[in-house]
């Protein structure tokens, strides 16, 4: 578990730094599996049976294989935009996130402070939070989608950490992954896309009340 | 319905004493233009000339114009049956007491009058009457607060609104700086109320100078007869009030309305009419005499 | 019960097809005749010792004591009234959403009625609600003239911030006891501060509703726009429903009151009666004067209610009853000459076409019924004795006596001295103002050609009218059922005995007593004997004399100009603004035309309510640089609080 922790802190740091869409996704596949990963060994150490594998292998259809073909499906069909890309330097994104990362450690001391898994806890925290880095920092819609996507990943874990077993609420989880992955990613992303011929959301700056 | 019984033999005699008033009353005028008219160096008319002037007004045949609706024949009655009501309300000679109304009735029972001529003014479609009425109602907007004010100061001094309880205590004398400063504000009021100089002229026919005449202008024949003689029976009615509950000297009633009637006299001879503006400068140093007064007690 | 059912068919009558809209209008005024009808008879026979067993749904509860009796009899003749003239006077809107005025009607009586038998917090609030927005849709029903909606809109919100006050009173105090019904709050244990809050808002809030300077600016704007019983209806019973709230709070919630607040409410509301009836005589507009005039009232009924709590506050002793009979009668009796007024103004609306008095005159000969019912109207609210709003002055009055003289602390004399001076010249102001609408209105000669065609209005508006001016009559003549009633809702022993009212001193032991019976008696043996000598005088008609020149309409007085006096003496509190141009100059010595304007500008909207406005709009300007629009800005917002939250919660545990 403790290796899955280290080599999820790892990918997330990696995914500040593809400006790429595919090798954003990629990566985003990776840490997605990584989740999957994670959900099928907190599955089986609960008793194994069909329950125990049910929510890891939905979570890898979902998370690892659906939303990152949606993704690039979309990404194919941005054949014909404009190239406005203003995204902030990666390195400030880097740095935000190892901030996070550091506040989610003082946070698990100053709230929990003799939790057992409090590196899981605190690798939580810091997906959550640079998942809205993500948002913020960047200005394509598919990366911000990724971004929140990164988000929803850190959501799932610390539910999968804070309740025993795999109750409900996984699931719930994961069928909230499809709805975004579909409404938004691709219908609004190609709505984007129709309108203002950029999936650059600065445009949408005008629309201010 | 005992009390009823009793109610109705008590207005009967307040009746009697108001047409006894009602007789008296253009005596009271006519002493008031003859303090004039001495004080003018001229002989001037009788005392009872106005006796002779309602006489002939009465028999005088009444005009009308067809713009007037039938408010017009009614107010003059109406003014006079109020003030008529009015003066029976006042203390009785006769002991009893008038066991329907206090103080705020009388004042209201005047309104009622004042009402129907200021309604009736607007009825003849002519200038004149819409000057009078908006004039007269622009000082009794003023004179009702100061009335008021002179009614509570006197509450404060005796304890009681009836108009009876009010007088009863004033045997003694009242020579307190309350008591002279409600005394000269109500004979300012007196003089507002009754149109008399400085407020306005009763004897002028200009439309400049005249609120109450402004009002009654169109009047003629016995409904202008009614309407003198009621004006007479008002001030009377007024000089009564102040002599019974204002006026701080220990003589008999009647002489101190006499007293009263000189003292009206004299005030329209020495000064002039005011500019209809500086009316309520006027009433309002009536009203802050009497607030000092209310305060001082 | 049946009350309720007779309202839910009127309400019902909405859904009715367009073609049947005239029998939707007979049904649903009917029907809320019926419903006030039977209300008024339930709440006379409740005050004459009936007891009503209170309904309750869970926490909520319909209870009626003898307090809401009072302002249900109100209500219920009101209604009857303004539903037998709405019969005649909705007619005209046919075409124009008759089924939603006939609708609305009902459900705007419906909600006051349950308003008055709300029997715990929530069902007040939600009744209160329902009130305010069937008034909101009946102020809005000829909603294509701008200055309608205009209006609505005003009322609407300032409605909303005062129901707003009085859900944080009534939350303050409902959270301070067990739970949320009246009888629950009346054993609340709020403390001191708390209790000058809830005092606050719950004064803001039903002064506001019930129109009191400054937070009158909705009402002279509201009821012009309303079809005339609309007004009528807001003007004679919602405005009462504020007193209502405002004396359940003090009676039931407040018990122990303070000095100041008993000031507060007796000054404001004799400031109110004053600056009503100002700029009530200001004003051209018939509803408008009527309005302001409502305002004058409220006032001097809110002033003799503080007049009543200081009574009870300083002098103690059995007097205190005084204010609150003065103020519980002066409110029913001035819904009844409020009705009656504004059916007048209706049924002239209806006659002539407009509501400007500048463009009548001579009304009387047109439309004699009409005058008729307006005089006895104009006299009930100049407050002349005979009518009913002489009760009412009077009761007033005394109880301000009273007060000066049941005590001898010279602030509070002088506090009285000051809210007496106010009202005697609400008294008298009044009296001109009333002279003025029924003198121009009526009165003299055609000052246009409106009213060459003016008619009289149909048998239902003058029989209410004549209903009304009857009620008001015979309440002037004979008020003690009236006034024993209203001793009977506050719980005290008679102290009102034989035909007239006559209150018992405690200064000398005299009495101070008005029988307006006797005074009848009196008056009218006079006018017998004034009438036998007048009536055979010789009567000659003949045009008035003009000096040589013939007289022409336009000679008589204005509106306008019969309150210059008036005007003029208070220039300083209306500031009046003249603009006086010169148009055409055709001969050297005379031919002249001048262009006259003269505009009395409402000094509360200027003074107080504009800069409040300018202010908010400032800032809320200001605080939309916060708005950038990008997407991401919101989301970095979003991350701050988070990161602050967690912050404060991981170090300040």
């Amino acid at each position: 578990m403790e290796y899955l922790v280290v080599s999820l802190m790892f990918i997330v740091f990696l995914q500040t730094r593809f400006m790429e869409l595919r090798r954003a996704t990629l990566c985003l596949a990776v840490q997605s599996a990584l989740i999957a990963a994670a959900c099928l060994v907190v599955g089986l150490s609960h008793g194994g049976g069909l329950h125990g594998w049910l929510p890891g292998i939905l979570t890898i259809a979902v998370k690892v294989l659906f939303i990152p073909y949606a993704i690039l499906r979309t990404v194919k069909g941005l054949r014909d935009e404009r190239e406005i890309v203003s995204d902030i330097n990666v390195n400030y994104s880097t740095a935000v996130a190892a901030s996070s990362l550091a506040l989610g450690y003082m946070v698990i001391d100053g709230l929990l402070p003799q939790a057992e898994g409090r590196d899981i806890l605190a690798t939580s925290m810091f997906m959550i939070m640079t998942g809205l880095t993500l948002i913020v920092m960047r200005s394509r819609a598919i990366m911000q989608m990724i971004g929140l996507i990164t988000m929803e990943n850190g959501i799932y874990l610390l539910g999968l950490i804070m309740t025993e077993g795999l109750p409900l609420i996984i699931e719930l989880g994961i069928f909230l992954d499809v709805l975004i992955a579909v409404v938004i990613l691709v219908i609004l992303t190609s709505r984007l896309r129709l309108s203002f011929r950029t999936t650059d959301t600065n445009v949408l700056d005008k629309l201010k009340g | 319905m005992m009390y009823f019984i009793s109610d109705v033999q008590n207005l009967a005699l307040c009746l009697l004493q108001a047409v006894i008033l009602l007789a008296v009353a253009p005596v009271i005028t006519g002493i008031v233009k003859k303090v004039k008219a001495l004080l003018q160096n001229r002989i001037g008319s009788s005392i009872f000339q106005e006796y002779y002037d309602i006489k002939k007004w009465w028999g005088k045949p009444t005009m009308v114009t067809p713009y007037t609706s039938a408010l017009f024949r009614l107010s003059p009655c109406v003014y006079f049956v109020t003030t008529l009501a009015a003066a029976c309300m006042l203390p009785n000679f006769f002991g009893g007491r008038a066991g329907f109304g206090d103080v705020f009735v009388f004042v209201y029972v005047l309104a009622l009058g004042r009402f129907f001529m200021a309604v009736s003014s607007m009825d003849a479609a002519t200038a004149f009457g819409g000057m009078g009425g908006s004039r007269e109602v622009y000082v009794a907007a003023f004179v009702e607060p100061v009335i008021m004010l002179a009614i509570l100061s006197n509450v404060l001094h005796t304890g009681s609104t009836s108009l009876s309880g009010m007088s009863l205590r004033f045997d003694e004398v009242n020579l307190t700086v309350a008591g002279v400063l409600t005394c000269i504000a109500f004979f300012l009021v007196l003089l507002a109320e009754n149109s008399r100089i400085p407020v306005d002229n009763p004897d002028t026919h200009l439309e400049l100078t005249m609120i109450h005449e402004c009002m009654t202008l169109e009047y003629s024949g016995r409904l202008l007869a009614l309407i003198h003689w009621a004006s007479q029976l008002k001030l009377l009615v007024f000089l009564l009030l102040f002599s019974m509950l204002y006026l701080p000297l220990d003589l008999p009633v009647a002489l101190k309305v006499l007293l009263s009637a000189v003292a009206v006299g004299v005030v329209e001879t020495l000064n002039n009419k005011m500019r209809l503006f500086k009316v309520r400068v006027y009433l309002a140093a009536a009203g802050l005499m009497l607030l000092l007064a209310v305060v001082a007690q | 019960m049946l009350a309720a059912a007779c309202f839910g068919v009127g309400i019902l009558t909405l859904l009715f097809p367009h073609s049947l809209q005239r029998y939707a209008h007979w049904l649903a005024n009917s029907a809320a005749l019926i419903g006030s009808g039977i209300t008024a008879y339930k709440a006379w026979t409740l005050l004459a010792g009936a007891s009503v067993v209170p309904l309750t749904w869970g926490s909520y509860s319909l209870a009626c004591d003898s307090w809401s009796a009072v302002f249900l009899l109100l209500t219920g003749i009101a209604g009857v009234i303004t539903s037998l003239y709405a019969l005649g006077y909705a007619q005209s809107y046919e075409g124009s959403r008759l089924r939603l005025l006939g609708g609305m009607w009902n459900l705007f009586l419906l909600s006051m009625t349950l308003v008055l038998l709300a029997g715990d917090a929530f069902s007040f609030l939600l009744f209160w609600e329902i009130m305010a927005v069937a008034s909101f849709m009946l102020v809005n029903h000829e909603s294509e003239k701008r200055a309608t909606w205009t209006a609505a809109y005003q009322y609407l919100v300032m409605t909303s911030v005062g129901t707003a006050a009085i859900m944080i009173a009534f939350l303050l105090t409902g959270s301070a006891s067990s739970s949320f019904s009246f009888e629950a709050m009346a054993q609340n244990k709020l403390d001191n501060l708390w209790q000058h809050v809830v005092f606050a808002c719950a004064f803001i809030g039903f002064a506001l509703k019930a129109g009191l300077v400054p937070l009158h600016v909705w009402l002279p704007n509201a009821h012009p726009a309303a079809p005339s019983h609309v007004s009528a209806l807001m003007s004679g019973v919602m405005l009462k429903i504020a007193l209502y709230g405002f004396g359940r709070f003090m009676f039931s919630f407040l018990p122990m009151w303070n000095y100041w607040w008993c000031i507060i409410v007796m000054v404001v509301g004799a400031v109110s009666a004053f600056l009503g009836v100002l700029y009530a005589q200001m004003e051209n507009d018939i509803k408008r004067i009527l309005a302001y005039s409502s305002v004058e009232n409220m006032g001097v009924i809110f002033a003799a209610f503080g007049c009543g709590m200081l009574l009870k506050v300083l002098a103690g002793g059995s007097w205190y009853y005084l204010g609150f009979v003065a103020a519980l009668v002066h409110a029913f009796n001035h819904s009844i000459m409020k009705v009656l007024m504004f059916m007048s103004a209706g049924s002239i609306m209806h006659g002539t076409g407009s509501k400007n008095i500048e463009l009548f005159g001579g009304l009387a000969k047109k439309m004699p019924y009409t005058a008729l019912f307006t005089f006895v109207g104009a006299m009930a609210l100049a407050a002349i004795p005979l009518t009913n709003g002489f009760t009412g002055e009077w009761l007033v009055l005394q109880s301000f006596i009273t007060l000066v003289s049941a005590n001898s602390a010279q602030t509070t004399r002088l506090w009285a001295a000051v809210c007496f001076i106010l009202l005697g010249f609400t008294g008298a102001l009044a009296l001109g103002c009333f002279v003025r609408l029924f003198g121009i209105s009526f009165l003299g000669r055609a000052r246009s050609q409106l009213v060459e065609h003016a008619h009289e209005s149909d048998k239902f508006m003058l029989t209410a009218m004549g209903l009304s001016s009857a009620l008001v009559l015979i309440c002037g003549i004979y008020p003690l059922p009236m006034v024993q009633a209203v001793c009977a809702a506050l719980k005290l022993d008679k102290e009102f005995a034989a035909q007239g009212l006559s209150l018992a001193w405690a200064g000398s032991g005299s009495l101070a007593v008005f029988n307006p019976l006797l005074l009848l008696l009196l008056v009218a043996v006079i006018s017998v004997a004034v009438y036998l000598c007048v009536s055979n005088i010789f009567v000659e008609e003949n045009v008035t004399w003009n000096c040589g020149t013939y007289p022409t309409g336009r000679q008589q007085y204005s509106a306008t100009g019969f309150s210059k006096p008036v005007r003029r003496a208070f220039d300083y509190l209306l500031k009046p603004k003249r603009q006086v141009s010169y148009m055409r100059k055709d001969h050297a010595y005379f031919g002249r035309q001048l262009s006259y304007k003269l505009e009395i500008p409402d000094m509360i909207t200027e003074k107080l309510y504009q800069p409040v406005q300018k202010h908010f709009v400032g800032v809320s300007a200001f605080l939309r640089r916060m708005q950038q629009g990008s997407v991401r800005l919101y989301v970095s917002y979003v991350m701050a609080a988070m990161v602050l939250v967690l912050v404060w919660g991981a170090l300040y545990k």
